[in-house]
């Protein structure tokens, strides 16, 4: 398996994939805070600042979950149309050790490419942007870390469907499908039974998209009190935090059965 | 452990929906071979080789690889194989010599040198740093076997591996197997279509027809078989036997029904045998020189077999 991981490892660094992904999510991150930089010291313009672009990020991991689809593409790399799965089934590795070799390269290389993706998009917000301080940081990172279950979720469930589905077109919309379409046949359904209400807040996406609350914040001012309109994520919330765990979890679980299962006695 | 037999096969069956790809296949490789599999498509051939090499599950039956009969076996050995099954598959966007490296960390192979060793024996040196997508169909198989040839196999399993060279290029590749075959005792399974080319290689054969081994032949049985001989008729086929012994000193013939002399050696004294029927009266009613190559061999056998399926049906 070590082996299958390294080779693997030696060709995404070699192939300009992971590159234009990682440099495209940077480019995209940067040309944000480039721009907002433009405006910094504009009178009335509040936008310019770490916690404006770190919320910005925080409350769109929803994205982050559809781009694990795009890296399991590049870690799958085609591999039946190349026939090369081929090669490494006829040297002797397994297909359920191809299987979890390509699951375990594809976290690993999703994982640097984000630390890098962040850390360029953090540097170059406190190089450009107003301070807002570390709380606005910090919230990032819990919003990233939280969400981690989640999209390991969802790059298990690509990377399963294009080893089950062999196509690549098909596994993308299928992946769309079950990631997608699931939760809103069931966010419909749940308007009329109520189980499928209750299943709706269990579903990947949902968890990340609709997590949101918008709650009202009252504080204590010079002028008396006010009310301050704060969103709400569900991974802020302890009960969020341990059903996006749980999510996450259960996602990849039931995505590995199934990989393990179709995986088995496949025809290469 | 010395193992006689490094494949074989027993009761193998493979079926593709209505379609039978393998029937009850019995074959057996002996170490030290280089095994010819002979077939149109869709006699077997790829099944029979995606098989061994653990590319599908057979239906029912029974094989044996370098001495391992289960999964986990088969797996382990699998290290001592080289295999191309189809046509050879890399990455299209790296270069040869990256998807080699690719493949030689894959199998845990030490040393760097050995991806430029395995290109410089399929002359593919100068090709190194070129995309596989660009390389031609020519320089894809040499690709191929060189990765096949990685780790220095006990077994090659190479499938229709000449498609695509050029003549010299199918000359270098069959003196690479010779070469492996007679210096490293490497045991070759090989199927092609260029049945000419198998016969420059091959120590034994397995004739495929529809999914049945119809055949298993070694090839110098197989050259007794089809070799070039002298078809003679004449009036008193025992009396001209007779004197092609005493007179000519002619050993190698067959007498056959309907007074047919079959000579099978010194096939060019074609008039010493005409003026021996002349010299002692025996009327010579047909004299002709024929040849029986693998192709046309391999023709009359699957052509007997099909008549004898269709008159069953």
């Amino acid at each position: 398996m070590m082996n299958y991981i390294k080779s693997e490892l030696y060709r995404i660094v070699h192939s300009k994939g992971i590159y234009l992904f990682t440099g495209i999510c940077t480019a995209l991150l940067l040309a944000m805070n480039i721009t907002l930089s433009c405006f910094r010291g504009v009178e009335h313009f509040a936008y310019a600042t770490t916690e404006f672009v770190f919320s910005m990020m925080w409350s769109a991991l929803n994205v982050v979950f559809f781009l694990t689809l795009c890296m399991a593409g590049i870690v799958f790399a085609e591999e039946y149309k190349n026939k090369t799965i081929a090669n490494s089934i006829a040297f002797g590795y397994s297909r359920i050790t191809l299987y979890f070799g390509k699951i375990l390269t594809g976290l690993i290389v999703s994982v640097a490419a984000l630390a890098v993706v962040l850390a360029v998009f953090i540097g170059s917000a406190y190089l450009l942007l107003e301070n807002s301080g570390i709380a606005a940081l910090m919230t990032l990172l819990r919003g990233v870390g939280a969400s981690l279950p989640i999209l390991i979720a969802g790059e298990t469930a690509a990377l399963t469907l294009l080893f089950v589905i062999e196509s690549s077109a098909g596994a993308s919309w299928s992946w769309v499908g079950i990631m997608m379409g699931i939760p809103i046949a069931s966010e419909l359904l749940g308007m009329k039974f109520d189980f499928f209400k209750k299943l709706t807040g269990w579903l990947a996406y949902e968890v990340l998209q609709n997590g949101q609350q918008l709650i009202m914040i009252e504080e204590e001012t010079e002028a008396g009190m006010s009310v301050e309109p704060q969103v709400v994520l569900s991974w802020m919330t302890q009960e969020g935090l341990t059903r996006m765990l749980l999510v996450g979890l259960i996602g990849t679980a039931v995505f590995l059965i199934w990989g393990i299962v179709g995986m088995r006695r496949k025809e290469i | 452990m010395s193992l006689e037999f490094i494949v074989k096969s027993q009761k193998l069956n493979k079926r593709y929906g209505e379609t039978i790809a393998l029937k009850n296949v019995d074959i057996a490789i002996k170490r030290g071979s280089i095994y010819g599999l002979v077939g149109n498509n869709g006699a077997g051939k790829t099944t029979f080789l995606k098989i061994i090499s653990g590319l599908t599950a057979a239906d029912s039956g029974t094989f044996s690889l370098l001495g391992a009969d289960n999964a986990a076996g088969y797996r382990s050995v699998r290290k001592r194989t080289g295999a191309i099954i189809e046509n050879p598959g890399f990455y299209p966007k790296m270069t040869a010599k990256q998807n080699l490296e690719y493949y030689r960390i894959q199998r845990g192979i030490p040393g760097k040198e050995t991806v430029d060793e395995l290109l410089y024996l399929v002359g593919l040196e100068h090709a190194a740093k070129k995309k596989f997508a660009s390389l031609s169909l020519g320089m894809k198989q040499r690709l191929g076997i060189a990765l096949a040839l990685m780790g220095e196999p006990e077994l090659l399993i190479l499938d229709e591996p000449i498609n695509g060279l050029d003549p010299m290029g199918i000359i270098e590749i069959r003196k690479l197997l010779l070469k492996l075959n007679q210096e490293k005792n490497v045991t070759i399974l090989i199927s092609s279509h260029i049945l000419t080319e198998l016969e420059n290689v091959a120590t034994d054969y397995g004739f495929l027809n529809k999914g049945e081994l119809v055949e298993e032949v070694a090839a110098e049985k197989l050259k007794e078989k089809c070799r070039t001989f002298l078809e003679v008729k004449v009036t008193d086929a025992a009396a001209y036997a007779a004197l092609l012994e005493t007179e000519l000193l002619c050993s190698n013939y067959k007498v056959l029904p309907g007074n047919c002399i079959h000579i099978l050696e010194h096939v060019d004294r074609v008039s010493d045998y005409s003026a021996l029927a002349v010299k002692h009266d025996i009327g010579l009613l047909a004299f002709e020189m024929k040849e029986i190559n693998l192709e046309n061999y391999y023709m009359n056998l699957i052509g007997a077999e099909n008549q004898t399926s269709d008159a069953q049906e």
